[in-house]
């Protein structure tokens, strides 16, 4: 509230009008401080309240939350403990059924993929070992080591020869050659 | 926020803030009070505590105005019921508070809230314009121009040349 003093108020501008209103007092309000300070005191209280249950409610949540991991700790190893089992099996019998053994014609491969190259001919021993050089070659640096395929060149079957070598009687795989038949002589 | 300086201020100035905030509304004593209990709230006192306190009630005014009208269906002003916004005055040469009060709610509203935060709620023109928006000057002439027209509503002589 201004000055209650109009004419030493100098908000009133020197106008008399604006004096005259200034003289006019508002209405008292009901609004006492009294009351006001008992509703901001309650106001306090109540945000002081609510702080606290907020609180409680967080650390009761946390209290639940490590409870119950604690639980589930201490449950975890009750759950994964076996009890040892006793096996008991024939001296004589073997646990388990051993395989058989390879024999010495077939090609090997070892437990560690390793060929056994022995009983063989010089020739096929070569190729096994340039078979398993390369083989080795592309399982340590790729596919990209492989040669680039080329059609071999092929000989013309002779059927002589292969007749001989299958024991068959000669002229058995050759084709009869049959002359075409003389053309006729165009009509007159 | 001390429990005296509160009573302080209420003694002091919520007469001058309902009278404010009944522009607006008519239920100003509760504006006024939840303005009281939000400066009870502030952790920091503002700086301008009585411009802050009639922005405050102007906001709440408005808002409460305008829930009321969504509530009730009424266009009828707040402001035109002028339900006694003034003592009686003493003294027999002063101003009818009647009068003034009902040629005061005839006023424009925005002319009306600088006259009510200047001459009732003691704020300067720089203060009121940093309340309701403007400059200080506009607030000036919006309060010269009240003046005019309650002198002209009052049949008030005028002493001095009127400022047109």
């Amino acid at each position: 509230m201004p000055d209650s003093d109009p004419e030493v108020n100098e908000l009133c501008d020197g106008d008399p009008l604006a004096r005259a209103l200034a003289k006019l007092q508002p209405m008292p309000t009901a609004l006492g401080g009294t009351q006001l300070i008992y509703l901001a005191g309650q106001a306090a209280r109540e945000r002081t309240v609510a702080f606290w249950r907020r609180a409680f409610l967080a650390q009761t949540a946390v209290l639940a939350a490590v409870g119950g991991f604690a639980a589930w700790q201490f449950l975890q190893p009750a759950q994964t403990n076996e009890r040892p089992q006793i096996v008991v099996r024939e001296a004589d019998k073997p646990l388990v059924e051993e395989a058989p053994m390879p024999r010495d014609s077939e090609p090997l491969s070892g437990p560690s993929g390793e060929f056994h190259i022995g009983h063989r001919p010089p020739g096929q021993r070569d190729d096994l070992a340039e078979y398993l050089r390369i083989r080795k070659e592309v399982m340590t640096a790729g596919l990209g080591l492989l040669p680039d395929a080329k059609s071999a060149t092929t000989r013309p079957v002779n059927p002589t020869e292969f007749e001989k070598s299958l024991n068959l009687p000669p002229g058995v795989l050759t084709a009869p050659y049959r002359l075409p038949p003389p053309a006729e002589p165009p009509p007159e | 926020m001390e429990p005296d300086h509160l009573a302080d201020l209420v003694d002091r100035h919520a007469a001058a803030l309902v009278l404010y905030a009944r522009q607006w509304c008519s239920t100003p004593e509760d504006v006024v009070q939840t303005a009281f209990l939000k400066l009870a709230q502030q952790s920091t006192p503002p700086e301008s505590l009585v411009p802050w306190l009639y922005r405050v009630v102007r906001n709440g005014s408005i808002d409460a105005a305008r829930a009321a009208r969504r509530r009730q269906k009424y266009e009828t002003r707040a402001a035109g019921q002028t339900p006694n916004w003034f003592l009686p005055s003493d003294d027999p040469t002063g101003l009818d508070a009647r009068k003034a009060a009902d040629a005061l709610s005839d006023l424009p509203l925005e002319i009306r809230e600088i006259l009510v935060a200047h001459l009732w709620g003691g704020l300067t023109f720089e203060q009121i314009a940093a309340t309701v928006g403007g400059s200080a000057s506009t607030a000036y002439r919006r309060y010269a121009a009240g003046i005019d027209l309650l002198r002209e509503n009052l049949r008030v002589p005028c002493p001095i040349p009127t400022r047109k």
